[in-house]
């Protein structure tokens, strides 16, 4: 296999046996990841990106089709793969509460063979890179749940694999934290050539920052895969809209004439933003009046650039939630 | 990394966290305490029971039931921890897959776990031994050259330990945690069945032969026999300490044939099922 792949699917499908039949989770997967790429998986929940997962890093079996992890075949090459990847599952907390953080990271870097002096020097310049040197040795049933995280994604790299698998490695984590997660995704990559990282969120914004392409997948298909400008070109042609609103006056707002893609999304300041899509650019007069003159009342109105979320409205049909 | 390094590297990791949960909840004195207090409260509640159901029967049936009750804690604690380890570690510590994605091998790291449950719970059962022997007038009568009979028993015996217990760690991969009444009504079994407590040929027809079956029925008989001489033992009565250990070492053989298949075989249907990171709802 070529060498400047580092994940391939051939037709990959899995199935689940369900009360009453069977679940397709993933159907006729077919990706290639380069190295050197952050590859992001953007889809609704249930939509088969924790499965596509599991299978890559041989917790699970694919039901048909094939997939190669380092031109490994996850099937049977399971210990060449076990060697050079590793995953780290957001809102989970995986770790023996009786040991302390240190204990915990040692424990795991062992399990990869890592010489004891050079695991400990390890974990000791990532506990300060993430800020948790000071609870090192605390232990771990005591950390909150950004520590707890941290502690996760330490694990994750400690052990230098080749392809990370990130599952939503930020769920949970407040604005704050998870910046910091993301800024250290970006400079791991940077640190070394060749390394690769498959990433799921359903932070949408998160995907658009980090990720060199994207693949959007629902109902166990991919529907979509380019990068993140490349898959915003798929709406050149759409005309959209964002008009901020008092958050009183938002609630009388039934419908919006001419428009599509009606969606709404609560700002900070209690103000409401609500963005949408027309076809025909000379109807903006007539929305604008149509909010002025039933007294609604309008804190901006503009013309924007469309987003990723745009795309997966798009594309998937629904809304994309971002469930916390 | 050479085979033989990496194996102890794995098992060595696997060890040391096994110790710790069992024995790093508490500060080392209390540890210690607890590891002398508990094995002997949970003998004298039985030597008590004993003495009510054997109405003042208990001098002679007194030995038996020292000896079964201290190697019992092996069963219970290394046999059937070494399965609940998989129940904890996947849905307690939710730790399970992320072992199972390392290179380390599940055989390993469960013997890992289990050896460390094995050293405490050698402390246990020597304790009750040694206790009965000197406070509860137990007669310390052995066979012949005890002292080569009794480590090479120990040892072949420890092994059917991990044997067995990886028996009940693959079922373990198979069920979820409400399945694992399973387990907990094969430890009652194995209680009853092995004679820890009741000679095996107390039970009526095929139930006392069914022990024979279990290594660990005749690794505890067999102990009995070589620390209070002949005459201790119910079905082995006739048998020499000889027959006994072959009777053990090919039983171990077969099992750990057997069980090696199974337990691969569970590890592998686990993954096709998507059960190794299996919780359970509610
Ligand atoms: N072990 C299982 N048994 C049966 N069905 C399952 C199992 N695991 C997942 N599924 C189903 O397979 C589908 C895909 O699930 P998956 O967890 O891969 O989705 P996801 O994209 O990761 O969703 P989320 O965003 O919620 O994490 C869902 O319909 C889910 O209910
Ligand atoms: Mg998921």
């Amino acid at each position: 296999m070529d060498d400047s792949i580092s994940i391939k699917t051939e037709n990959l499908g899995r199935i689940y046996k369900k009360e009453g039949g069977v679940l397709e989770a993933l159907k006729n997967i077919n990706i290639n990841v380069n190295r050197g790429e952050i590859f992001g998986l953007l889809g609704p929940n249930g939509a088969g990106k924790t499965t596509l997962i599991k299978i890559l890093t041989t917790l699970l079996l694919p039901s048909s089709g094939k997939a190669y992890v380092l031109g490994y075949d996850v099937e049977t090459e399971t210990l060449k793969i076990r060697e050079k990847i590793n995953m780290v599952s957001g809102g989970e907390w995986a770790g023996y509460g009786i040991l302390t953080v240190r204990e915990n990271l040692w424990m795991f870097s062992q399990f990869y063979g890592i010489p004891t002096k050079k695991a400990k020097r390890e974990i000791d310049k990532y506990l300060e890179i993430f800020g948790l040197e000071e609870d090192a040795n605390t232990k771990i049933s005591k950390l909150s749940t950004g520590m707890r995280q941290k502690m996760n994604i330490i694990r994750g790299i400690l052990s230098n694999p080749e392809v990370l698998f990130l599952d939503e490695p930020t769920l949970g984590l407040d604005v704050q934290i998870a910046r910091t997660v993301r800024s250290f995704i970006k400079v791991w990559m940077k640190e070394k050539e060749g390394r690769t990282i498959l990433l799921t969120t359903h932070y949408l914004n998160e995907a658009d920052e980090l990720c060199n392409r994207i693949a959007i997948i629902d109902n166990g298909e991919i529907h979509a895969l380019d990068t993140p400008q490349g898959l915003k070109k798929i709406l050149k042609n759409k005309i959209m809209y964002s008009v901020e609103l008092e958050r009183e006056s938002y609630l009388n707002l039934k419908e919006l004439p001419y428009t599509t893609k009606f969606t709404v999304n609560p700002l900070k300041d209690g103000k409401i933003e609500v963005k949408f899509q027309i076809q025909d650019e000379n109807k903006i007069v007539d929305i604008f009046n149509y909010l002025k003159n039933n007294g609604f009342n309008l804190v901006s109105f503009r013309k924007r650039e469309p987003t990723l979320e745009d795309v997966f409205i798009e594309i998937v049909g629904k809304e994309f939630k971002e469930d916390e | 990394m050479g085979i033989i390094k990496k194996f102890l590297n794995d098992f060595k990791s696997s060890f040391y966290l096994g110790w710790k949960i069992e024995s790093n909840w508490t500060d080392p004195l209390l540890f210690f305490i607890y590891s002398l207090a508990k094995p002997l409260s949970s003998a004298f509640i039985l030597i008590f029971m004993y003495m009510i159901i054997s109405q003042g029967q208990m001098n002679e049936m007194l030995p038996h039931l020292i000896i079964g009750n201290a190697l019992h804690l092996y069963t219970a604690n290394v046999l059937f921890g070494m399965a609940w380890t998989v129940i904890d570690d996947r849905e307690f510590y939710e730790t399970l897959k992320y072992i199972y994605i390392s290179p380390v091998s599940m055989f390993q790291f469960l013997a890992g776990r289990g050896f460390a449950k094995y050293l405490i719970t050698t402390i246990s059962s020597f304790i009750i031994i040694i206790f009965g022997f000197i406070f509860l007038n137990v007669r310390f009568t052995p066979i012949a050259s005890w002292y080569i009979y009794f480590p090479i028993f120990l040892f072949v015996g420890s092994i059917s330990l991990f044997i067995i217990g990886y028996f009940f760690a693959g079922i373990n991969f198979l069920i979820s945690r409400q399945g694992s009444f399973l387990t907990q009504s094969a430890a009652g079994v194995f209680l009853l069945l092995t004679g820890a407590i009741f000679p095996i040929d107390t039970f009526p027809g095929f139930l006392g032969k069914v022990g024979i079956y279990i290594p660990q029925t005749i690794w505890i008989d067999g102990m009995r026999k070589i620390l209070l001489g002949d005459g201790w033992n119910s079905f082995f009565i006739n048998m020499s300490i000889n027959r006994m250990l072959s009777m053990l070492i090919i039983e171990n053989i077969i099992y750990f044939i057997i069980i090696f298949l199974f337990f691969n075989f569970s590890l592998k249907i686990a993954r096709q099922r998507g059960l190794i990171d299996q919780r359970t709802m509610g």
